[in-house]
Order: structure tokens, then sequence, then C-alpha cells
């Protein structure tokens, strides 16, 4: 009787009291970190580039803006002088299915230089390598060509066979438009880029 | 708080830095919480590239999202039974390394999603058929769009709606994994349907 006596007078000192409960309010607080926790993107890292696709093979050509003729300057534009073709590897036996085949160069209709980067059967460390180094030789080559030979203002066409995952095609991109120098620094070579993919029984497709 | 004084004495922890600790903490997700666009899938793995530019600090009015995610699922055998990858790597470790790939043990579901469109999804063998039902759901989408510019502009009341310039930029967001072709082919019946501009999302590179 006693001891009931002191509970219930300790339970009405404690309501007497003007102590805040904090256990509901930190139950809210975890409750609100939780949820911004679990609803977090870090969707920052994302960035973008426009692109365009070369006329016809790509299945689209461009629709002409309704009542609008095409200025004769369009309609005389000559193709790319430079092309770079990439290849993806055969997908027969073990060869990784997607992997960058060969790099080839043409310039008018000409093989400058063709690259062999993979068969498919290497270890992803190695493909990685030869990956890294057979694309520095094609932004090599691309510097070359575009000292000696072209104007600033050409085109780029790349042409990609339709296998070629779509991380390697990225890569390729990259190397065509963008280079380092000897210092790191980053320069532009072929700021206009029309995309294409290889005729579908083209070995490399 | 008052410690109740029989026999052991009781230790009552000191919660207000844990409680500022707990504030400062959601502060900093309320600030960095990014209600992501609707459209934009999480589910797909971008590609890293050095051409892309920082993203428009306003984001256009009028896009379309194109995600084209790339899932890769256990092979089954014509029994139904899983077929295990002959190297003895998990599927978990397979998922995780996209580059490492066992063409015996799996296959690659891929799902394209936009604009409020049943999600299309088909497997490597499907490919063909995937796009087509892409293409014809691309179709629809620029009449529908057309169809609302039309009836939220008074002069283009007597202007067929096949004529209407669409001023949507579209945005492909194609995961790692998909074929060159397919993010190509795509483009091509976006721009066929009169989208005047296409861009590619990708994960920033890292400084190198």
């Amino acid at each position: 009787m006693a001891r009931r006596h002191r509970i219930a007078f300790k339970a009405e000192s404690e309501f007497n009291s003007t102590a805040v409960f904090i256990t509901p309010m930190l139950d809210m607080a975890f409750q609100l970190l939780t949820f911004f926790v679990f609803t977090y993107h870090p969707s920052q890292l994302e960035v973008q580039f426009p692109v365009s696709l070369a006329a016809a093979e790509a299945g689209g050509e461009k629709r002409p803006p309704p009542d609008k003729k095409p200025s004769p300057v369009e309609a005389t534009k000559p193709p790319p002088v430079v092309s770079v073709i990439a290849r993806a590897v055969d997908a027969k036996g073990k060869a990784v299915k997607g992997r960058l085949g060969t790099l080839e160069l043409r310039i008018s209709g000409t093989t400058e230089k063709l690259i062999r980067v993979s068969d498919g059967s290497e270890t992803d460390e190695r493909y990685d390598d030869l990956l890294r180094a057979r694309l520095a030789e094609l932004e090599d080559e691309l510097k070359r060509v575009k000292k000696e030979r072209l104007q600033s203002e050409d085109r780029l066409l790349m042409q990609a066979g339709y296998s070629l995952r779509w991380d390697e095609s990225m890569r390729v991109f990259d190397s065509c438009r963008k280079t380092k120098d000897k210092n790191g620094r980053e320069t532009e070579l072929f700021p206009k880029i029309e995309l294409d993919t290889l005729p579908l029984r083209q070995p490399g497709s | 708080m008052a410690a109740v004084s029989q026999g052991a004495e009781r230790l009552d922890p000191d919660l207000t830095p844990l409680l500022d600790v707990v504030m400062q903490l959601i502060m900093f997700f309320m600030m960095c919480i990014n209600f992501v666009n609707e459209q934009v899938n999480a589910n797909v793995l971008l590609p890293t590239s050095t051409s892309a530019q920082e993203l428009p600090p306003k984001t256009e009015a009028d896009i379309l999202v194109i995600n084209i995610e790339v899932e890769r699922q256990e092979k089954k055998d014509a029994a139904g039974k899983v077929m295990f990858d002959s190297r003895g790597l998990a599927l978990r470790e397979l998922k995780l390394y996209p580059r490492r790939e066992a063409p015996d043990s799996l296959q690659r579901k891929t799902k394209i999603l936009f604009a409020g469109q049943k999600p299309i999804e088909f497997l490597e063998e499907q490919e063909g058929s995937g796009l087509s039902q892409a293409q014809l759901a691309l179709v629809r989408v620029a009449k529908d769009r057309r169809a609302a510019i039309k009836r939220s502009n008074s002069k283009m009341a007597n202007v067929p709606v096949d004529k209407i310039q669409l001023s949507e930029s579209v945005i492909i967001r194609a995961d790692m994994e998909t074929r060159y072709g397919l993010v190509i082919r795509l483009m091509g019946q976006c721009a066929k349907e009169g989208f005047p501009k296409i861009n590619f999302r990708v994960n920033r590179a890292a400084q190198q």
C-alpha cells in the first residue's frame, strides 16, 4: 500500500514537473532523418550534351520546319570529310559482346589508319588498358590529320556497330571530341560530330 | 533529469549534443534533397563522358526524357533451372561489375520508359520488336504533344496538328550496357517526329 502510494506520488510529481519529454521528439527526429536519407538522390552528378545525327541511315532525316524551304547552303552541305568507324567484336565463342573490336579512321573515304583494339577474349583489366591505349592512338592520329590536312570547321562522322556497348561508344565519342596536350590541358579536336550506325550486315555491326 | 537515488546511481546521458547533430543531419539532407523530375529513372547506370557540360541552371519547361534501363537477369535453361556462371561468380557479383560478362548464364532485359507511357521491356533476342514498339510510342507522344500545343494556343486553332512545331528537347539517359544502335534508332525516330534538340545525359567523368 505504501509502495503504491509512493509510485503514485512519483507519477504525480512527474506530471507536475515542467521537464520536456524528449523521447517522442527524438523518435520524430529519427523518422525525419530516415525519410531524407532514403529520398536523397545525388542527381547533380549528371551532365548532358547535345548531339546530332547523320542524315538518312540513322533512320531519321530531320523533318524540315513547316513552310520552310531548306536554305541553299544546307541543301548543298557536303558530307563530313573525316569519319571514324568503330566496329564491335564478333560475338563468337567466349568473346564478350559489345566490346570494341577495331577503330578505323577514314579521310574522304580512304582508310588512313586501322587500329585493332580487342578480340573480346581478354580479361576486363587487360581490355581496359588496351582500350585506353588504342583510343590515345586514335586521338594522336586525329590531331595529326587535323593539323596537316583539315580546316577548323570540319565535321566528323562517327559510325559504330549496332551491337557496340553504349559505354564504349561514349569513350570513342570523347576521343574524337577532345584530347589532352603534353601539359594536360584539354583541346578540342572535332566539336561537331554526327552519329550514325554501320549497315547491319557489315562486319562489326 | 533527476537521478533516482536508490542504491546504484543512474547515469543519464546528455541528449542535447545528440539532438544537435541529428538536427544538423536533417538540415543537410533537406538542403540537398532534390525531388527529382519524375521522368528520371534512378536505375539507369549512365556511362561517363568528358564531353558533357553542366546542366542548365533552370530545367527547361518542356523536356522529354527517355530512360533506357538494362537489367541483368539469370538465364534459365529449357527446364526452367537457373544456369550458373562457369567461372563460379554469383549473380550479385556479376551485377555489381557491369563489365564482367558471363554470356552463358546472364541475359539482359532492356526497359524503355518515357513520358508516362507503359514501360517497354524486351530481352536481347526481341530487340527488333521492342524497338518498333518504342518508335510507335514516340509517334504517339509527339502527336499528343502537338495536340496539347494546339489546344493551349488559340492562334493555332486553324493549323493542322501535324504542321505544329514541337519545342521540346529530348534527353536520352541510356544505361552503359545499352546497344549503340538502339540509341541511334530512337534518336532517329525523335528527329523524324520533329523534336528540335536531342541531348545525351551521362555522368561527369572524374578529373584525371
